[in-house]
């Protein structure tokens, strides 16, 4: 498999002029890997980025959850599930934020990227890289956090209810990974940053992240509904049952948060490709 | 015979500011094109919409007949630009990697490393590489894919000499298979050794155009420097000369007709010791040619 199309005639295209050591190359899957090596280790190796995206929840959790895990709540389920899934939500949405938010603002207007494009990369290409990337620090996370809520948290389930849990919190990913391409796209190179973290964690806090809505002020009980992460949270908590909502008016409101920024996105890629290679 | 690069009637704006005069352009394969300009002339922009980075107000561009943004072309164009910022966190042989993926064709790494002096900083992460280092990068990311050819941005700008020579003598070896090189350079000797053909471009027109040769002919003087008793400006009335002054007690005269010049020095009698006859160097060629422009 390669798109490298055969020139046509030396009359449309002369012909290469190949040095004797040239190899064949540039076939789309070893491509496809190298790029999503390439964005992963570029992120891994920056510990601001990646400790505090993988440990944080993580401490968080040690710390606000595993103690309260054995507990029974209200409604007659296990606070450990309910915790974990609320974590692990939190968890993925900073993911989601600043694996896209901040790789795509400080990358834009560098000339890296000018770099990148004038090579044959397809674009489809490095946008998959990028979320394939996202998905790989997700399922990272969540290697952390569901052994310790087993081995710590004592947290039990059943095999397809774990599965139920992963599947849910990973896909989960897609919506919001579409806010942090926008972010990137409309934040400045040093304002994604700061920009991510007042949203992240008063979101995450609102949207009961942390802790049960119940125990939340009233005010941020009304204001909860309209936040997209509450609905990715009710959804993740009620794979694994221990939430009751709509299914139906959760995914609706995933899926309006992933059109709504996809679009934004799509918006500021157009902005920033005219203002960049107009 | 297509030609490598095409431009017809290639022009920006921006806004309101015209950057580049349309402008028509021709290059054949093996053509070694040194593109010079003072700061702000053009020759970025002029670069940018033959890489398809930029959109041209007007006119088309066609690298191997094809639009500068088909993967078509961009599989045969390798490019060292400016400031490319590449990421600190990734390590030379991983960039390498990646880079060899994108293309058709493509040379193995230990060649990339030796052509580009890296070789034993194949492990180092790049923002532990020094300036002339990561332009060496740049040098082997840009030959990845075996480019038919090669766009260089001011390669040498921070690197030392030794660098410098090093690597014009890679490029030397690159266009004995044939391969076209367009490349900008404030050094104006490297234009001088490497390129078959000069392009002069200064607020956005293309002013002169030819081999080193025919641009040092287009300002037609030699320099005539001797030791003598006769007086400055006596010289400066002499047929043919442009100009004459004494420099360090030499005098050094502009001529078109260094040969009438000394025969009548000769043939009226003055001292002559130390004499040197230089052909004008590309950069006094240069500067006559941007000066003229800018009165």
């Amino acid at each position: 498999m390669s798109y490298v199309l055969p020139a046509r005639s030396t009359a449309v295209s002369p012909q290469r002029a190949l040095s004797p050591t040239a190899v064949r190359s540039g076939r789309w899957l070893p491509m496809l890997g190298q790029q999503i090596r390439t964005e992963f280790m570029k992120l891994w190796r920056i510990p601001a980025f990646s400790a505090s995206v993988l440990l944080f929840p993580v401490i968080l959790f040690v710390l606000f959850a595993v103690p309260y895990a054995r507990e029974t709540l209200p409604n007659g389920s296990s606070a450990g599930k309910y915790l974990l899934a609320s974590f692990c939500a939190y968890g993925l949405l900073g993911v989601a934020f600043f694996s896209f938010g901040i790789s795509v603002a400080t990358e834009r207007g560098q000339g890296w990227m000018r770099l990148i494009r004038a090579t044959p990369l397809p674009a489809t290409i490095f946008i998959t890289a990028k979320i394939v990337m996202a998905l790989m620090f997700a399922v990272l996370l969540l290697a952390l956090m569901f052994p310790l809520a087993f081995f710590a948290g004592h947290v039990r389930m059943a095999t397809y209810e774990w599965i139920m849990l992963f599947i849910n919190l990973v896909v989960g990913v897609l919506p919001f990974s579409m806010v942090g391409f926008a972010l990137g796209y409309w934040a400045g190179p040093n304002s994604a940053a700061p920009i991510a973290n007042i949203v992240y964690l008063p979101l995450s806090f609102a949207s009961g992240l942390w802790q049960p809505l119940e125990s939340l002020p009233a005010i941020v009980q009304r204001i909860a509904p309209y936040l997209p992460p509450y609905h990715y949270a009710q959804l993740v908590r009620r794979a694994v049952g221990v939430e009751d909502g709509k299914t139906g008016q959760h995914l609706a409101w995933l899926l309006g948060t992933a059109l709504v920024f996809g679009l934004l996105s799509a918006w500021g890629y157009r902005r920033d490709q005219d203002k960049q290679y107009g | 015979m297509v030609n490598v690069i095409e431009l017809r009637g290639v022009s920006k704006c921006y806004g309101k500011l015209q950057a580049v005069y349309p402008l028509d352009l021709d290059v054949q394969a093996g053509d070694i094109v040194g593109f010079l300009g003072p700061n702000g002339a053009g020759k970025t922009t002029t670069m940018s919409m033959m890489l398809g980075l930029r959109r041209p107000t007007s006119g088309t561009v066609r690298l191997f007949g094809q639009p500068p943004s088909s993967l078509q072309s961009r599989a045969r164009v390798g490019i060292m630009l400016q400031e490319s910022g590449v990421p600190g966190s990734l390590r030379v042989d991983e960039l390498l990697r990646l880079f060899q993926s994108y293309y058709p064709y493509t040379l193995p790494t230990a060649e990339l490393l030796e052509r580009a002096g890296l070789v034993e900083k194949r492990h180092a992460l790049v923002s532990a590489l020094s300036g002339g280092q990561k332009q060496r990068l740049y040098f082997a990311l840009a030959l990845a894919g075996d480019p038919d050819l090669l766009f260089l941005d001011e390669p040498t700008a921070g690197m030392d000499v030794e660098a410098r020579l090093h690597f014009w003598e890679q490029v030397r070896g690159f266009t004995a298979l044939g391969k076209t090189i367009l490349f900008s350079t404030h050094y104006l000797e490297e234009v001088d050794a490497l390129a078959t053909r000069i392009i002069v471009i200064d607020k956005g027109r293309i002013i002169a155009e030819g081999t080193p040769h025919e641009i040092k002919g287009l300002t037609a003087d030699k320099h005539v420097i001797l030791r003598t008793n006769l007086p400055a400006d006596l010289v400066n009335g002499y047929p043919g000369v442009r100009t004459a002054q004494v420099q360090n007690g030499e005098l050094q005269v502009a001529t078109t007709r260094p040969e009438d010049f000394l025969r009548r020095v000769f043939s009226e009698g003055w001292e002559v010791n130390d004499l040197r006859v230089k052909e004008v160097d590309l950069e006094t060629a240069f500067l006559s040619l941007t000066e003229e422009v800018h009165v």
